[in-house]
């Protein structure tokens, strides 16, 4: 068995040359700044089962990681039984997910289920991201949009509802991800 | 646990060495896996 430098190049490297079915990753090892070069592998090997192996998540890389039909993770505290359990899962096809992850899960089909449409902005939510992306405070978007402050604010507050952040550094990482704003123009 | 015809053959990749460690000690205890290769960001031979 031999060790590998990190990179996804090298995993690619060792499941071209072997008849790997599962590839226990944490995504942290191939330097993520978003899950591409995970879509990448898998575009590559369309067979092959992942696990997920991290310490946390966040409720937006868990729903990404969905939306790219990674569906069994697992948190690095599991035990040996819970390791086993996403292995058995995954090589029948099934999902597996830590309890710490399944309670997230809810909470994300709760807000569905309620009519919340995760990450589904309104154009004028849209545009307050723009203009928070920009640099602008509450009181400027207002005078910007010749709206009130308080109508700003509740903007605000639907759009981290919605997107699950609680940040506007969150925020803009989340739009730049989403590629709603270009990262060339946003300047810090 | 699975017991198919072939054994499971994975592959861990992971840069902590007490995960990657502890991962194939428990995978190479059950005959139904192979660790194909562990990948921990370092170069190195077993």
């Amino acid at each position: 068995m031999k060790l590998y430098l990190q990179g996804k190049n090298e995993i690619i490297k060792v499941l071209t040359n072997s008849e790997v079915s599962v590839l226990i990753i944490d995504p942290s090892f191939i330097d993520l700044s978003s899950f591409s070069e995970i879509q990448e592998i898998r575009d590559n090997f369309p067979g092959l089962k992942f696990i997920v192996l991290t310490n946390s998540l966040s409720k937006n890389e868990l729903q990404e990681l969905n939306s790219l039909g990674i569906t069994n993770i697992v948190l690095k505290s599991s035990d040996r039984d819970e390791i086993f359990e996403a292995l058995n899962a995954s090589v029948k096809g099934k999902k597996y997910y830590s309890c710490e992850l399944l309670e997230i899960l809810f909470e994300i089909n709760e807000r569905i289920n309620s009519g919340e449409e995760t990450g589904q902005l309104t154009p004028s939510e849209m545009e307050i991201v723009r203009l928070i992306s920009e640099g602008l405070t509450t009181k400027e978007i207002a005078s910007r949009k010749f709206i009130s402050f308080h109508t700003v604010i509740t903007h605000r507050k639907n759009i981290f509802r919605k997107l699950g952040v609680s940040s506007v550094s969150e925020l803009i990482m989340y739009a730049i991800k989403s590629g709603w704003i270009n990262l060339i123009e946003y300047h810090i | 646990m699975i017991s198919p015809l072939k054994p499971v053959r994975v592959i861990i990749a992971d840069g902590q060495f007490l995960i990657t460690e502890s991962l194939k000690a428990i995978l190479t205890d059950e005959v139904s896996f192979i660790v194909e290769a562990v990948l921990t960001g370092e170069k190195r031979n077993y």
